[in-house]
């Protein structure tokens, strides 16, 4: 007998190309979060609202949080 | 100044006037309701914006008066006094030949300004977007609640205030081209063909109501301003509700006249019942933009865990249709998913409290007006608002790309019910796993009586298990082939692809099945 596909309903190619599209789409947002961050520095330097430029939590931290 | 400047200056002011006239006009009317309806408390807050709002308007007079030596008339500083005592008069004269760029396309004198100034008109700019942005989410909302005529006008009033957004949206991308920023080039490009599109659908509900024709906007707008080439201009459109190349008949003007007093009454009306001025009004339309945003952003990761969630509930409503279960192994299954589950829980709990506070921090940018912040210097406050902006382009982008992600994890949409296609996907293969389990039932009898050992059963019951995950994929897929419930033709695919992999699966498992029990009835 050929070794057969999984039936996982994850591993179905619907539910792959689903997951695939968020995947890539919460990269985009990740990568927007990074962007903002950056922008909060600034933010923070130019109006001395030092609070405003300093996550509460590190990077990495949060389950969906974006890399350093 | 030289004299070139000095005109642009005075074009630039008598934009300014215009606006800054528009907003003590409306604090004008706010003090009269508040007048009207005996709310002291609130007529004492609304006489201290007027004041401050008549410091900043004949400032600007006294700026245009010096520039271009006409003599436009400052308005009086005892105004709030004169509309609290009972009086209505409080029309403002109109100053200057306004700028419109739907003449002249975009405005022909940002070409001799310097950076530093093209960057200060930028900024101004975006505070006059602002404004005119919040006119038209109210006016929007107005006439989603309006019916007839009265709809009609105010589409007319949100047709004019999508058109100034366009104008300025047009005159901003031109400056940002000549200063070559090339990532707000990129983004006002998107907003302005955005702008266009609500524009051209606003046209369309227009023609739709009054059956008459209005020019759409050009939408190579944005191609044409890159290129250096003038755009084609919008037309104006009147309270006539025609384009204005046909005059209406006198019956259909006293028509129009008369709802658009009774749609003014009914505003004044409104007003008069609500305590807050027009300051309360505007941020409180702003603070609903940003909670509406940053619900979504939460909704978002919440609907992606739920997603995560659903397929392993999914998994584990598979453990109740076995043939040849046992008690441990359903119970392992079940242990299995239950810890997944829990784990996903934990992880979004703590993705919502860090992204909630990160939401925080992002919106009190949006939040924080920087004409009214305290700043060391006036660059400071140019500074903060250029940031401001890129913020506020950045969440939108990012509201964007929610409104994508949770069109992803919802399935499609939430039904009537308030059940997400997600249930709805559990319970189709749920459904088919119990049809193709009733229907063997016979077979798994055969293989119980069968003169073979637990292990071969077991093997047996094993491929007959992932028959019947197999069924209940196949019956997900064609139940979203038929629903049509796929984003794209990729998607699409897939779902077909699924349909023929499990067709051929359940086909060869039953051709196995029987290929072992011929064997094993054969050895007997």
């Amino acid at each position: 007998m050929a070794k057969k596909k999984s039936t996982d309903i994850a591993q179905t190619e619907a539910i792959k190309t689903r997951a695939g599209m968020a995947e890539k789409l919460e990269k985009e947002r990740l990568e927007l979060k990074k962007e903002m961050e950056k922008l909060m520095k600034k933010y923070a330097k130019a109006t001395g609202i030092r609070k405003l430029g300093k996550r509460q939590h590190k990077v990495g931290k949060a389950p969906n949080d974006f890399k350093a | 100044m030289s004299k070139v400047k000095q005109k642009t200056r005075v074009e630039l002011l008598v934009e300014s006037i215009a606006v800054e006239k528009q907003l003590l006009i409306e604090i004008c009317d706010d003090l009269a309701s508040c007048r009207d309806n005996g709310d002291k408390k609130g007529a004492k807050e609304v006489a201290k914006d007027l004041k401050n709002q008549i410091k900043i308007y004949n400032k600007l007079i006294a700026e245009y008066n010096k520039l271009s030596g006409e003599k436009a008339p400052a308005v009086s500083n005892n105004l709030p006094e004169e509309i609290l005592a009972g009086s209505n008069n409080y029309s403002i004269a109109h100053v200057g030949q306004p700028v419109s760029s739907t003449v002249s396309a975009y405005n022909a004198n940002i070409s001799i300004l310097n950076e530093k100034e093209l960057k200060k008109y930028l900024s101004r700019s975006d505070r006059a977007l602002e404004n005119v942005r919040t006119r038209l989410e109210t006016t929007a909302k107005q006439k989603s609640e309006a019916t007839g005529y009265t709809k009609v006008l105010y589409i007319i009033n949100c047709l004019t205030y999508q058109r100034y957004i366009i104008e300025r949206i047009a005159e901003n991308l031109h400056v940002c081209n000549k200063l070559a920023d090339k990532k707000r080039v990129k983004a006002l490009k998107k907003t302005l063909t955005n702008e266009i599109k609500a524009y051209n659908a606003l046209v369309n509900e227009y023609e739709v109501l009054t059956r008459s024709h209005l020019t759409r906007a050009s939408e190579s707008i944005p191609e044409d301003i890159l290129a250096g080439k003038p755009y084609a201009p919008i037309p104006a459109i009147s309270y006539t509700a025609n384009d204005g190349t046909a005059r209406n008949s006198d019956a259909d003007v006293a028509a129009v006249a008369a709802a658009a007093a009774a749609a003014v009454e009914g505003l004044n009306a409104k007003k008069k019942h609500s305590k807050k001025g027009k300051k309360a009004v505007k941020k409180t339309a702003l603070e609903e933009k940003v909670a509406e945003q940053a619900n979504k952003d939460l909704s978002v990761i919440t609907k992606g865990y739920d997603f995560k969630i659903s397929l392993i509930e999914s998994q584990k409503d598979m453990s109740y249709y076995r043939f040849g279960k046992n008690v441990f192994d359903m119970k392992a299954v079940k242990k299995e998913a239950n810890k997944k589950i829990k784990a996903a829980q934990k992880a979004h709990k703590l993705a919502l409290k860090y992204e909630e506070k990160d939401n925080e921090r992002y919106y009190a940018v949006i939040t924080n007006d920087p004409v009214t912040m305290k700043a060391k210097k006036r660059a400071d406050r140019v500074k903060i608002a250029s940031i401001r902006t890129e913020m506020m382009t950045l969440l939108n982008k990012r509201d964007e790309l929610n409104s994508k992600l949770l069109s992803i994890y919802n399935g499609s949409e939430v039904t009537a019910d308030g059940v997400s296609i997600n249930q709805k996907w559990r319970q189709t293969r749920s459904d088919a796993a119990e049809k193709f389990v009733n229907k063997n039932q016979s077979l798994a009898k055969k293989i119980f009586r069968l003169p073979a050992s637990s292990a071969e059963k077991q093997r047996l019951y094993g491929i007959l298990n992932t028959s019947i995950e197999a069924s209940s994929n196949l019956a997900l897929a064609q139940y979203r082939l038929k629903t049509k419930e796929f984003k794209t033709r990729q998607e699409k695919r897939a779902l077909k692809k699924d349909v023929k992999t499990n067709k051929k699966l359940i086909a060869q498992n039953s051709k196995d099945i029987k290929w072992i029990v011929k064997k094993i009835k054969k050895r007997a």
